[in-house]
């Protein structure tokens, strides 16, 4: 029990250094990337390369992706402060999302599919 | 009475603790039938936005607590690179799929929406605001600056397009018949991002949240690229 408290505050500082990693190594290359992104690919590189051992990081990423939708509470209520820009344009806004992400969402699962499909037929 | 709720809304991180324990109220609610479909982030932000209004609380306030929440996205993201690496075989074994997948979702995505948004008349904000709403927010606020779009509302429409695809997304692909991990989790990452990945997680679907994972970060990076080309074209 306090090995896995130990390994979650391990855990969190290392996703939280990666970040900031990534957000100074985007800096210096000029990019406009998100830190958190660039975190993201370092980690997995460091996570491949077996550079970061697994046992160190597997609590807190497990914990964070857990309670991941609760992070997104803060900016929900933010809609407040668009309230009325959204009021006034819902029905143009609501749709485009709803309409461009089923089409995309259907079409993006039948492509991969196919492509799948015909790579597992052609493997056996 | 106001002075004493103002006292104890004054405590420092007061929205942050609040927060916290009305997102796990609003998860204990969906045990009762009738509201068990309608997800926690919406009970709980409604709750929220119910309770500023009541007591006159300003968002900045509210936010100057519960941001650090929101700092927590950062670190949940570099995260998502833990299922990925949990089935990094599965992933290499498709990377043309994956590859393919990424780039038709990204250019359907863009040109759709965009589409949809013209018929409907919607201004140019809006129109610019809209464009990067498949993508995580962090990335999406960028795009949205860098097209001259208006970030804050781009974060709102990131949240509501994550939660319709996240909330339709496995109930409309089964009923398509979509049959691999691969491609539900890449549809599903495309276009809801980290919200539409965490049901997945949720599902206990690893092989989908692996996929999903790397989709949003390929997705992002492709329409951080390929928003401002569009842009500059139909401008």
């Amino acid at each position: 029990m306090k090995d896995k408290f130990i390994y979650l505050i391990i855990g969190f500082l290392i996703l939280i250094a990666l970040q900031y990693t990534g957000g100074l190594i985007a800096q210096l290359m000029g990019l406009k990337f998100p830190s958190a992104l660039m975190g993201m690919i370092l980690f997995a590189l460091l996570l491949h390369f077996k550079i970061l051992p697994e046992r160190l990081i597997e609590h807190a990423c497990k914990l964070l992706l857990d309670k991941m939708v609760l992070f997104f509470v803060p900016i929900f209520v933010g809609i407040v402060l668009y309230f009325d820009l959204i009021a006034k344009n819902i029905i143009p806004i609501l749709s485009s999302i709803v309409i461009s992400t089923l089409i995309t969402m259907i079409a993006t699962a039948i492509i991969v599919d196919f492509i799948v499909e015909r790579n597992q037929q052609s493997n056996d | 009475m106001i002075e004493f709720v103002q006292k104890i809304t004054d405590i420092p991180l007061f929205w942050l603790v609040a927060t916290v324990v009305i997102y796990r109220i609003s998860q204990s609610i969906g045990a009762f039938r009738y509201i068990k479909k309608v997800p926690p982030i919406i009970i709980a932000s409604g709750l929220l936005i119910f309770i500023l209004d009541k007591l006159s609380i300003s968002y900045e306030d509210y936010n100057s607590d519960a941001c650090y929440i929101t700092y927590l996205l950062g670190p949940a993201t570099v995260a998502l690179a833990y299922p990925f690496f949990k089935n990094f075989k599965m992933v290499a074994k498709n990377k043309k799929a994956i590859l393919v997948g990424t780039l038709s979702a990204t250019v359907i995505g863009l040109i759709s929406v965009y589409l949809v948004a013209q018929w409907l008349n919607a201004n140019n904000d809006i129109t610019l605001s809209l464009l990067s709403k498949s993508i995580t927010t962090p990335i999406a606020i960028e795009v949205s600056k860098n097209i001259g779009g208006i970030p804050a509302l781009t974060a709102c429409i990131v949240a509501i397009t994550g939660l319709i695809g996240g909330l339709s997304g496995h109930r409309v692909l089964r009923a398509l018949k979509i049959k691999h991990n691969i491609s539900i989790g890449l549809a599903i990452g495309a276009t809801s991002h980290v919200l539409g990945t965490s049901r997945c997680i949720e599902k206990k679907q690893e092989q989908q949240a692996a996929v999903g994972g790397l989709t949003i970060a390929l997705v992002g990076l492709l329409t951080a690229v390929l928003a401002p080309i569009l842009v500059k074209f139909i401008l």
